[in-house]
């Protein structure tokens, strides 16, 4: 009963919607009148004039398939669609090789003949998510606005902290190098303490730094803060690491299995042989432990401040009994199981990769792909295992909102009309 | 899906990282004993002498139009084998050779199983008795006189067409027939009684030089060792291709070029789960058809003949030649049991060759329109949502695609027939979804069978007595081994030298007896022979596999195939529906811990009691053959889909195939042309090889040239992948690489009309649906002798030269297209007209040479959606490429409903010749489309290769003429000729009488 010949279909239409050729969509009557002037029709592509009795002829007669709205004659063709009003429900575009394929894709029947008009039935509920999306996506843009003022400032700070400790870390090699010449510690009046540095003082500079006595203090508010510890040595924080990377048979060990270039087998190792007094290779450990933990954070907002929130966050879900967890910019798990460390971003900036987790028996190291997408909150939507050891996953979060999610990015199969304008985003 | 995973992570060190085959597991020809056996047997000095001999005496007619001769051996009293010849009106001759009364049933395959029942038509011989021979003259159906010539001793056939000798058996008296031997004895029962039986020249097993008695009575080989209760039963024979032989085709399944490599190792076919097969080897792999296609230059002619070993034991095949490059060349063959059963296809023409090997087999039924269609499977997706994503994903950039493939882990702990129900609760929602878009499903459904209790087809078999056994033997006293009346027991006698001493005094000394010495004559304490108890213990088969423990069912036995074709009905398998298809792998059968990944040839399938060695090669046939036959059962009228890794001669009436577990290699890529191309020639069209490769990943550029080549010549075109790979469905990759793929498949689909025309073709007529380019232009010799168009090109249809390239563009960036000798050639991409011979084709990503053959019409659809089944009722666009010098232009397009089994009463299709000729497009049609069920309109022409531009154009329909809007036109690169579109409005409607002419 629904396959019936295509070309009926298109008459029908023709004669029915003088004012907008069957399938385009109503803002585009007045490019279809420009079109058809003078009586020809112009393909979009500007490529040829062609009499006006060739719109909707059920002939695909222009290479950019702009003659057929309403057929199906350019099925295939790039570009090549329907618009169907969907009065009562959501319009939506769809690719012209869904009209007269025999299945109802728009629920007012325009896209085939003999489908029933469903719209009244599926409207509410359809209109009511998308106006529920598009609340959501709102209120995420308001968020990601918000939180980039804070992203932003915060980062400043973190951006003046990391110069102090970079100042403070030259000074300390400075001073160990010294010390390993048997000479007294140079100091340099020059070095300049950033203002805005917690409990940074402007005291005259000691062999050792006050900043540096701060972060040796055992103050519970200092380590609160992300401080460098035993653990965070070891990248992968593997069983038995320690051992491992500091067997000084071995010698020193790369970044993937070990550390990166932040720590070294001299700082992480106990044993190892350091030609300097104790007290400095310890500081000098901390400080680097502080500066890594700051470029973490400061890589996190360095694309975008808009990431700032995620720095500090972890999302959580349950897949098929499975206990899933992120830590943006930080470490994935699925259980114990480490799935990743935040690497970085892929080139089109739109997924996170983690890698270097824990090694599967007969495969590669697990990592995943996160697939951020804009939702006023933050939650990991799904996760998945798409190849032995390999997973991917999708959370939503403020930051991930822009003007392009009103064109609602988690219903991608066709395109879809937003139901009423929307401010563009500042 | 192959790699066993235990076994793989044992192995991963060693064959991982090579990515290399492990051929100590596989057997070479010198490692089994029957090979090694044969290989001395044919290097014996005395091999001129004639052992066999034709009793022409004994010529006796046989029901089934043959004759049958007694064969007798030199050394034996009487004739212990007879030979039946029949010849078919299609232009074979085959020859059979049995024993007359074996000591053991040798099995021979059940009539219809492979050669046709009833059998093929037998021709009008005349016979006549010369001297030394006996000539059977017939006329092959174009006339073409054929003589074949048994000759008697030895044992030999010459078949010579239209006067000149194409093909000689046993032309070289490598011919070995063992018979079955009581245990441990050397010669058969009643072989003649010589003073020395170690001097008998017999048969392999049996004859006196570098005489090879291992392996006779049993066999190990890799751990295992096989019983080998029936002793020696091998048989071998050659044949000799004449004249000047620049090619040989054929031998599928073997990982090897087109023109087949005379290797040192002889091809083998034992159908095995080779884990990573290499390119370039004459090793085995998953399926058999062993058929060798020879091109003759002969007598200023160049024919083409074929020839057929069937026998579904272990088999090698060692191809030969005098010279190099060029003379004859030779094949010898040999098989470790059954009967010796060949087939010579006398063609002259490939197409007849292709015509007479489906007379003998069968033709193969008509695919579905969506078999032809994508199919995306990966190994695996894991859940329903994972698969409605990827379907959504197909739909979001519009890319069409029929098949959405399960594989493994969607079952219930690999019990197949089942589901796991937390990644698959709603099964039978998620099939109906995917009907609802017009789609089809595939489940996979391999033959071992998971022993659990709880599952029922375990359970249903075994209490049926159905699974392959597994036999103890026991030795025992050989009742029938009397001892022989002259046995003399005396181990001492009186010395008959000794007489009594002169001295003897016998009064004193008693009476004088002779000294006992040693008898010579002793033959020892006599031991009845020990035999195997003819009634061992039988218990069932145990191997593993993916589930762990597995059965194997015996699916040689009908009741079994019965079984489990019933296990398909909608009602048994739940969760799936009518569009449910099924997928057969693992059918080798693979046994991941038995010798050579497969069953022991010592097991037995209790139908019939046959050891498995003499069925091995046609396991796989049998399984999907059962699953053929149950779904066609499940819904009437349905042409039931298929797919199987294992195979044999025969298969193409039941099974699409594909390659196995091949490679993300470029040099699989490259392979996969000739691997396809002979299968094509062994009578499997609807087959080919995993785009983008199995283990591993393909890069961006080698996924592209896989999709160009892969949517122009693989029939099958499925997109799969390993477990351990990343996901490579077209929508993965970057922008240009899926807009590439997309292009690809959307060229696919445009051509669906004319791949189901050739399938039309198949179907009636035996035409390859792809085939080397020797097949349509024999007389052309680079066809036989040009490396790139033999290795790098091949046809679809005789419409379509493919060119894959299958490199890098970093290592070539232009390819040497060899267009063969016809009236010119159009570019597919741009229609650009080229003359025959070597054109060098700069090359950019976008596209891969191909060029349709001028004097071609080709039909195809211009409306692409997101299934074949969507596009059903769309009208058809008929490209006309013209002979630039006649203006001519011939093609084909048939039409059914493309899904039912109606067509098979002969009228329901629409089967359309079309014909361009002075400017008019004309058809002629046969059968009655039934209304509405397709379309069957022509919305668009498109003519190729006009001399002018043309002003007008005009449909007539029913004798009602209109005109039609003025062609648009074009000039083509490269010739001074033209391209028109003609704009069929209204359309016109195929199924009336019509013409559209152009001025």
């Amino acid at each position: 009963m629904l396959l019936v010949s295509l070309r009926l279909l298109s008459v029908f239409h023709v004669t029915v919607c003088t004012h907008v050729p069957h399938g385009a969509h109503p803002e585009q009557v007045e490019r279809y009148a420009e079109a058809l002037q003078h009586g020809l029709f112009q393909c979009r592509d500007g490529s040829e004039a062609l009499a006006a009795s060739v719109l909707n002829d059920d002939f695909c007669d222009c290479a950019d398939g702009s003659d057929e709205p309403g057929t199906g004659a350019c099925a295939g063709v790039p570009g090549a669609m329907l618009f169907c009003q969907n009065l009562g429900s959501v319009p939506r575009w769809v690719y012209s090789s869904r009209v007269g394929d025999g299945i109802c894709d728009c629920c007012d029947g325009s896209d085939e003949a003999g489908c029933p008009d469903t719209c009244a039935v599926e409207g509410p509920a359809l209109i009511a998510q998308v106006r529920a999306r598009e609340e959501d996506i709102r209120e995420g843009r308001r968020i990601r606005r918000q939180q980039m003022e804070e992203g932003g400032k915060q980062a400043a700070i973190w951006r003046a902290e990391k110069q102090g400790l970079d100042d403070e870390l030259a000074k300390l090699m400075l001073e160990r190098s010294g010390l390993d010449n048997k000479k007294a510690p140079s100091t340099d009046p020059q070095v300049r303490t950033p203002a805005n540095t917690p409990k940074s003082t402007a005291r005259e500079a000691p062999a050792i730094s006050e900043y540096a006595k701060w972060s040796l203090q055992p103050d519970e508010q200092n380590q609160a803060a992300d401080q460098p510890g035993e653990l965070q040595c070891w990248v992968g924080e593997f069983v038995g690491a320690q051992a491992w990377c500091c067997d000084p048979s071995q010698g020193p060990r790369g970044r993937g299995e070990c550390w990166d270039q932040v720590f070294t087998f001299e700082a992480c190792c106990p044993n190892a042989k350091v030609a300097t007094s104790e007290d400095v290779a310890r500081l000098i450990r901390q400080v680097k432990g502080r500066i890594f933990t700051l470029e973490r954070k400061l890589k996190a907002v360095s694309r975008d401040p808009r990431w700032f929130a995620l720095a500090e966050t972890c999302v959580k879900k349950d897949v098929m009994g499975k206990e899933f967890s992120i830590c943006f910019f930080g470490d994935a798990r699925q259980g114990s199981v480490s799935l990743g460390s935040f690497e970085a971003w892929d080139e089109a900036g739109h997924q996170q990769l983690y890698t270097g987790g824990q090694r599967c028996p007969s495969g590669p190291s697990r990592s995943l792909k996160l697939r951020l997408v804009c939702g006023a909150e933050t939650q990991l939507l799904d996760i998945s295992e798409v190849s032995l050891c390999s997973y991917e996953a999708a959370a939503s979060a403020p930051g991930a909102c822009g003007s392009e999610d009103l064109q609602d990015s988690s219903t991608p199969l066709t395109p879809l009309t937003p139901l009423t304008p929307l401010t563009p985003p500042q | 899906m192959e790699v066993p995973r235990l076994l793989a992570c044992l192995v991963l060190a060693l064959v991982l990282e090579t990515g290399a085959v492990d051929r100590s597991k596989f057997r070479t020809c010198e490692q089994g004993s029957f090979c090694r056996r044969y290989k001395k047997w044919i290097a014996r000095p005395e091999r001129e002498k004639a052992l066999w001999e034709v009793l022409p005496q004994t010529r006796t007619p046989l029901a089934d139009g043959g004759v049958s001769f007694q064969v007798k051996h030199t050394n034996e009293a009487i004739a212990h084998l007879l030979l039946k010849l029949n010849i078919y009106a299609s232009g074979m001759v085959r020859i059979r050779l049995n024993e007359i009364e074996p000591l053991h049933t040798r099995h021979e395959i059940p009539a219809g199983d492979v050669v046709t029942e009833p059998p093929p038509k037998a021709a009008q011989v005349s016979t006549a008795e010369e001297t030394g021979k006996t000539v059977f003259k017939f006329a092959a159906p174009d006339g073409t006189e054929v003589q074949a010539s048994l000759h008697h001793a030895p044992l030999g056939l010459e078949v010579a067409v239209g006067g000149q000798v194409l093909q000689r058996l046993n032309a070289r008296n490598l011919l070995n027939f063992e018979r079955y031997r009581k245990p441990k004895e050397r010669l058969p029962p009643d072989s003649a009684a010589v003073a020395s039986p170690d001097a008998v020249l017999l048969d392999a097993a049996a004859h006196p030089h570098e005489l090879d008695t291992n392996g006779l009575w049993e066999e190990p080989f890799g751990g295992h060792t096989d019983q080998k209760p029936r002793g020696p039963a091998s048989l071998g024979m050659d044949v000799s291709f004449l004249g000047d032989v620049p090619s040989l085709f054929g031998l599928p399944e073997h990982a090897t070029k087109a023109s087949l490599p005379f290797y040192q190792e002889p091809y083998r076919f034992f159908n095995l789960d080779v884990f990573e097969y290499e390119i370039d080897e004459p090793m085995a792999l998953y399926g058999a058809i062993p058929i060798i296609w020879a091109i003759h230059r002969l007598g200023g002619k160049t024919m083409a003949s074929g020839f057929l070993w069937i026998n579904p034991s272990e088999t090698f095949v060692k191809l030969e030649r005098d010279g190099s490059g060029s003379g004859p060349a030779h094949a010898w063959w040999t098989s470790e049991s059954g009967v010796l059963d060949t087939v010579v296809m006398v063609g002259p023409t490939p197409k007849q060759v292709s015509a007479q090997f489906h007379d003998l087999t069968g033709h193969g039924p008509m695919p579905g329109l969506w078999a032809l269609g994508k199919h995306q499977c990966r190994w695996n997706y894991m859940t329903e949502k994972d698969v409605a994503t990827v379907d959504s994903m197909y739909d979001k950039y519009d890319i069409p695609y029929d098949t959405i493939w399960l594989d493994i882990e969607h079952t219930d702990g690999k019990a197949y027939f089942s589901w796991n129900s937390a990644a698959f609760p709603n099964p039978k929602q998620m099939v109906d979804n995917i009907s609802a878009k017009r789609r089809k499903f595939v489940n996979v459904v391999d033959p071992h069978i998971k022993k659990e209790e709880k599952f029922h087809v375990y359970r249903e078999v075994r209490d049926k007595g159905l699974f392959t056994k597994k036999v103890t033997y026991k030795q025992i006293d050989d009742p029938s081994d009397a001892k022989p009346a002259d046995w003399v027991e005396e181990s001492k006698i009186s010395d008959p030298s000794a007489t009594q001493p002169p001295e003897w005094n016998a009064e004193e000394d008693g009476p004088w007896v002779a000294p006992q010495i040693d008898n010579p004559a002793y033959k020892g304490v006599w031991h009845p022979r020990k035999i195997n108890d003819p009634t061992p213990d039988l218990t069932d088969f145990e191997g593993w596999c993916w589930p762990g423990t597995s059965l194997y069912p015996d699916f040689t036995n009908p009741e079994m195939r019965e079984y489990w074709g019933s296990q398909f009905a909608l009602d048994k398998y739940a969760g799936t529906n009518a569009d449910t298809y099924i997928w057969n792998d693992m059918n080798e059968p693979s046994v991941f811990n038995g010798p050579e990944v497969t069953m022991p040839r010592d097991a037995v399938h209790p139908y019939g009691m046959v050891e498995h060695r003499d069925v091995h090669n046609m396991y796989g046939y049998y399984v999907h053959r059962a699953t053929f036959e149950g779904l066609a059962k499940r819904t009437q009228g349905d042409r039931p889909f298929v797919l199987t890794r294992s195979f044999f001669i025969g298969s193409h009436k039941y099974s699409a195939i594909w390659t196995g577990d091949n490679y993300a290699q470029w040099s699989h890529l490259k392979a996969s042309i000739a691997m396809v191309g002979a299968l094509t020639l062994g009578g499997q069209s609807l087959v080919g090889a995993d785009v983008g490769g199995f283990f591993k990943h393909p890069d961006q550029e080698m996924t592209v040239r896989w999709y160009q080549l892969a949517v122009l010549i693989y029939p099958f075109l499925r997109n799969h992948a390993h477990l351990e790979t990343p996901r490579r469905e077209p929508y993965v990759f970057d922008e240009p690489t899926m807009l590439r793929i997309k292009a690809s498949l959307q060229l696919r689909y445009k051509m669906l009309p004319l791949w189901y025309t050739l399938f039309h073709q198949w179907n009636t007529a035996a035409e390859p649906v792809v085939r080397p380019l020797f097949w349509d232009f024999l007389d052309d010799p680079q066809t036989h002798e040009n490396e790139q168009a033999l290795e790098d090109q091949i046809m679809l249809g005789e419409v379509l030269l493919v060119h894959g390239i299958t490199k890098p563009s970093s290592e070539q960036t232009e390819a040497t297209v060899y267009l063969p000798k016809a009236a010119g050639w159009y570019s597919i991409q741009d229609g650009a007209f080229k003359s025959p011979g070597a054109h060098v084709h700069k090359l950019d990503l976008d596209s891969i040479p191909a060029y349709y053959k001028a004097g071609t019409v080709v039909p195809l659809k211009s409306r692409i959606r997101r299934s074949s089944a969507c596009m059903s009722l769309d009208p058809f666009t008929l490209n006309v490429y013209l002979d630039p010098q006649t203006g001519h232009a011939k093609g084909r397009l048939y039409i059914d409903d493309y899904r039912t089994r109606a067509y098979e009463d002969g009228k329901s299709f629409l089967d359309i010749e079309l014909e361009f000729k002075d400017g008019i497009l004309k058809a002629s049609s046969r059968g009655q489309l039934p209304e509405a069920a397709v379309g069957a309109e022509i919305e668009r022409v498109e003519i190729f290769g006009l001399k002018s531009a043309p002003q007008s154009a005009e449909a007539t329909v029913a004798g009602k003429a209109v005109a039609l809007p003025v062609p648009k036109s074009r000039a083509l690169d490269g010739s001074a000729l033209h391209a028109a579109v003609v704009k069929v409005k209204p359309f016109v409607d195929m199924r009336s009488e019509w013409q559209i002419s152009v001025k």
